[in-house]
């Protein structure tokens, strides 16, 4: 029974865990939520911006669709507060499947408030090379980036009239699902064009990022559906990463129960085996 | 295909034809491109997720799909952004300056040179181009690496004596504390407090108090850096206070990978729960 009990079918564990999300959607319980400093930090930043003349914020979007519901929302809610603060806001891609969803984030929020293309936004698209792009932009914005993903010129825009470097940005914001964040974002453009920047990015890489919120390189660092849920509050405008917070945590707890349980047998387990070995050691 | 197999095809298969008819029956999705792109959708989503049940043919047509479907938009991305709108219209327009022209000469074709390694006896060719990018490459990542990855992170690390609480001295205190203890401990070839699980309770205690007091994290890091740094530290034996530094070392690795396992595992719960809401919601319009 009890090694039964130890080598538990996976399907069952995934059954468990897709019912209690299931569940947890269908019945929602709301759940407090607390931002923290980190993601606090990045929206301080953005409002610290809020009047100044000719204000302007850079997103990348470097990551694709098996990333979304962790950094779409965060991308929305962010290119919202740009333009609710009359910011403007530039969109790029590292990787060529942000550009899908870095046209769907400003095609929807634009048309919610009422913004201009060209005027107070843009998206220039992807291009590659990564670093060399980077490079290319802290040199000379207009040649990296001679045009918009729409083809009209960047000389001729309102909102990128003016920026000729990387460093004209007073705030960039990566929203990652790679390695582009540090390998290339901190290393090439934080210390060399003393850029403002913060970073947006999946669960799996939020550890390897808090080194970079200690020495400063990052000025704050949005982690995850939990991080995206805690922008989502401050910007007051729940959308589906608070909605998803009920069924994160329905299914955590899941999880815990399985290992907790995993122990308690295998504890278990290990206690018979010794009882035995002793009793056949003694001839009982 | 194994029995089990066919009767796990069938099922997945049966779940989306019913659901979705259903959901075409009362109206919820209709034949246009909307509804089309969402049957579509929750489709392949199901097809994908049918490999938690076990390996089908279902979960092949989806990642084959996926694949296909990647490759084929990562390629169209580059075409119309990158050899289009960068290299094939500024060069055949007939504003371009020469200067512009030399530019995205060169490169092209010190690409089309790395390209020559698929043609026998011009093979030689790309090695041009990769000394190109190898010494590039090497140029202007190694020092960048080193003042960003290196000495950016080695101040942070030594800095915060200057400006440490007063539980940063009473954290760092205990350490030194427990060092010695250890040393003598490993000398005296007992374990007592560093093996088995006693030591990485006494670290998670510590951590989870530093986290409620909200102070001390600046010894802890510092301690931290040390103690794995001397763990990585192969040259000397790791016995008396080398072992018990190293000890330590293992300990906050241990956190490190704690932590990095339950972030993935949000990570992953994430990513269904966001499929979720689209089966749910978008699919059979039950949120």
């Amino acid at each position: 029974m009890i090694n039964r009990l130890l080598n538990i079918d996976r399907r069952i564990v995934f059954l468990f865990i897709a019912l209690s999300v299931a569940a947890a959607m269908l019945w929602p319980v709301p759940l407090p939520i607390r931002p923290s400093p980190n993601v606090v930090d990045v929206y301080r930043a953005i409002n610290a911006i809020k009047g100044k003349p000719n204000a302007k914020v850079l997103l990348s979007f470097d990551y694709g669709a098996s990333s979304a519901p962790e950094l779409q929302p965060v991308a929305v809610n962010v290119i919202r507060q740009c333009m609710q603060n009359n910011v403007g806001v530039v969109g790029m891609a590292l990787w060529p499947d942000g550009v899908g969803l870095g046209r769907a984030a400003f095609d929807s929020v634009a048309r919610e408030l009422g913004k201009a293309r060209g005027k107070d936004w843009t998206f220039l698209g992807y291009k590659p090379g990564g670093a060399t792009l980077i490079l290319n932009m802290g040199q000379n914005f207009k040649t990296a980036w001679p045009t918009d993903y729409y083809g009209t010129s960047t000389a001729a825009m309102g909102v990128t009239a003016d920026v000729s470097k990387l460093g004209d940005f007073d705030f960039v914001l990566t929203l990652a699902a790679g390695k582009t964040i540090d390998g290339i974002w901190v290393t090439y453009a934080v210390d060399r064009y003393k850029i403002k920047l913060g970073g947006a990015v999946t669960a799996v890489m939020s550890p390897d990022m808090f080194p970079y919120l200690q020495s400063g390189q990052l000025v704050g660092l949005v982690s995850g559906l939990a991080g995206a849920a805690e922008y989502e509050y401050l910007m007051k405008s729940p959308g589906s990463a608070i909605r998803g917070m009920g069924p994160q945590s329905a299914a955590h707890v899941v999880i815990i129960l399985f290992i907790a349980f995993g122990n308690i047998m295998y504890f278990v387990a290990r206690r018979r085996a010794r009882a035995d070995g002793l009793s056949r050691m003694t001839g009982g | 295909m194994h029995r089990s197999g066919n009767v796990g095809t069938l099922a997945f298969a049966a779940l989306f034809v019913v659901l979705s008819a259903w959901q075409i029956a009362v109206r919820n999705l209709g034949f246009n491109s909307e509804g089309l792109g969402i049957l579509a959708a929750a489709g392949i989503t199901i097809f994908i997720f049918s490999f938690l049940y076990e390996d089908n043919p279902l979960f092949k047509i989806g990642e084959n799909l996926y694949v296909g479907i990647a490759a084929g938009y990562g390629t169209v991305q580059v075409w119309y952004l990158v050899f289009l709108g960068d290299l094939i219209e500024p060069l055949t327009s007939p504003h371009a300056a020469a200067a512009d022209v030399w530019l995205r000469a060169v490169p092209t074709v010190l690409g089309l040179m790395l390209v020559a390694r698929l043609i026998p006896g011009l093979g030689w060719m790309s090695r041009l181009s990769f000394a190109f990018v190898v010494g590039f490459g090497a140029g202007v990542s190694i020092p960048s690496y080193i003042a960003s990855q290196l000495l950016e992170q080695i101040y942070p690390t030594l800095a915060p004596p200057m400006h440490w609480d007063r539980w940063d001295v009473v954290l760092l205190s205990i350490a030194l504390v427990l060092l010695i203890i250890g040393a003598i401990a490993l000398r005296n070839q007992t374990t007592v407090m560093l093996g088995g699980w006693v030591g990485p309770l006494v670290l998670a205690a510590v951590l989870t108090f530093s986290f409620f007091i909200g102070g001390g994290s600046a010894a802890l890091v510092l301690v931290g850096v040390v103690a794995v740094l001397v763990y990585f530290f192969f040259s000397v034996e790791h016995a008396g206070a080398v072992g018990a530094v190293s000890r330590i070392g293992i300990w906050f690795l241990m956190v490190a990978f704690g932590a990095s396992f339950g972030f993935t595992i949000m990570a992953r719960i994430s990513l269904l729960i966001g499929r979720m809401q689209f089966l749910l919601g978008d699919w059979l319009r039950l949120l």
